[in-house]
């Protein structure tokens, strides 16, 4: 029978881990912040935004986290559509922000629009993330590959891959009427959204 | 045997490590004397304003409030959880209501961390929330702690002599079963 030899090192890493691990299960099971990943406080932004309030919004064709295809022509002469791109799954901001407008749907309803999250995260991730959010009532796409594509096509993907914490509001012709390329750090504010959408209506 | 040893001795010792780092992550402690301090916007609601026993009209500290005890849920309207939670806290200040050894002795409110108004209205809305909600933009709860706030976490606050608030008890996380936590709350503030 063939045995797998490991030194002293290998097995002190890997009891490390294991606790680490423990303790994240721990914290976690208790409360989700435990769960999440704490990149420190970042430069508010990282990129320069290419489109501008008037711009037609490029249109995109990524998946969902069911398989189905999500495209921003579908939407073209139906509904009104908000685009909020979010840097990173299982991040601060980020892990509330989606949560917040899940709760917010009657001001999507009220203004015709239909929301689209947005991360370069892969898909098992985004599944991972969104599962522990309750059920979303918008759908999730990923911009994982090829990498930030469709974040790079909106001048909104940092250097270090992830894209800004961004939100475009974007009329049933396709036009952007609202850019808000947001502080990283921090939440934007809801009613600023709401006003943008109620916008679309006068 | 010997790895098994080795692995052993390095549990023992990593275990009260571990340990500690996980309740670090779990801890709210709180500055009392900043708490007393701390500023709400006074609700434009009367029925609120009765419920808590001020008459300010801008803003109130949680001194000025006629209570022997205090519930404060720090919620955020983005917290997951705390939407989760939110039909349990309801039924919690309703049996809070019913019951007579404690209605009009121990009061809840809620502090929105990082909230606009308009957002804990949002909140307030979606799920019928009967008792008093407070916007905290400026991060004001923060400032009573160096632990970073986790949302929801519950703080059970006795008024003790002089108004001044005394937290009895902080709990992180989802409440669990709601009798016991009331029981628990009850025991502390008496």
């Amino acid at each position: 029978m063939a045995t797998v030899r490991t030194g002293i090192i290998p097995t002190i890493i890997a009891t490390v881990t294991a606790l680490a691990l423990v303790g994240f299960a721990v914290a976690g099971g208790k409360n989700l912040d435990g769960s999440i990943y704490n990149p420190g406080k970042l430069k508010p932004t990282d990129s320069k935004v290419t489109i501008k309030v008037g711009d037609k919004a490029p249109d995109f064709d990524l998946k969902d986290l069911s398989g189905n295809n999500v495209s921003l022509n579908q939407f073209l002469g139906k509904k009104n559509v908000v685009l909020s791109f979010v840097p990173a799954a299982w991040t601060p901001v980020c892990s509330k922000q989606w949560p917040g407008y899940n709760i917010a749907k009657e001001f999507f309803d009220e203004t015709d629009t239909m929301l689209i999250g947005i991360t370069v995260d892969n898909a098992p991730t985004l599944y991972a993330w969104t599962k522990q959010m309750g059920d979303l009532w918008f759908p999730v796409v990923s911009d994982f590959w090829p990498h930030g594509a469709v974040a790079q096509k909106y001048g909104i993907l940092r250097a270090d891959g992830v894209s800004e914490r961004a939100l475009f509001v974007i009329d049933k012709k396709g036009v952007v009427r609202y850019v808000d390329v947001h502080d990283i750090n921090t939440m934007p504010k809801l009613e600023d959204l709401v006003g943008a959408m109620r916008k679309l209506k006068e | 045997m010997k790895r098994a040893l080795v692995l052993l001795g390095i549990l023992t010792v990593l275990a009260p490590v571990w340990q500690e780092s996980v309740k670090g992550e779990e801890q709210f402690r709180v500055n009392e004397a900043k708490l007393g301090q701390m500023q709400l916007p006074a609700p434009e609601s009367a029925r609120e304003k009765k419920y808590l026993g001020i008459s300010a009209d801008k803003q109130f500290t949680l001194s000025e409030i006629k209570a022997q005890g205090l519930i404060i849920e720090i919620f955020s309207m983005y917290c997951p959880i705390c939407q989760a939670e939110a039909e349990k806290v309801n039924k919690l200040y309703g049996l809070i209501e019913k019951d007579p050894l404690l209605k009009g002795k121990v009061k809840v409110l809620g502090v929105g961390t990082g909230n606009t108004p308009f957002e804990v209205d949002v909140f307030r809305k979606k799920f019928g929330t009967q008792f008093p909600l407070f916007p905290d933009e400026g991060f004001v709860m923060q400032e009573t702690s160096k632990d970073l706030i986790r949302t929801p976490t519950f703080l059970t606050v006795k008024i003790g002599k002089g108004n001044k608030p005394v937290v009895a008890g902080v709990h992180i996380g989802k409440i669990g079963n709601l009798k016991d936590f009331l029981k628990t709350v009850a025991t502390s503030i008496r």
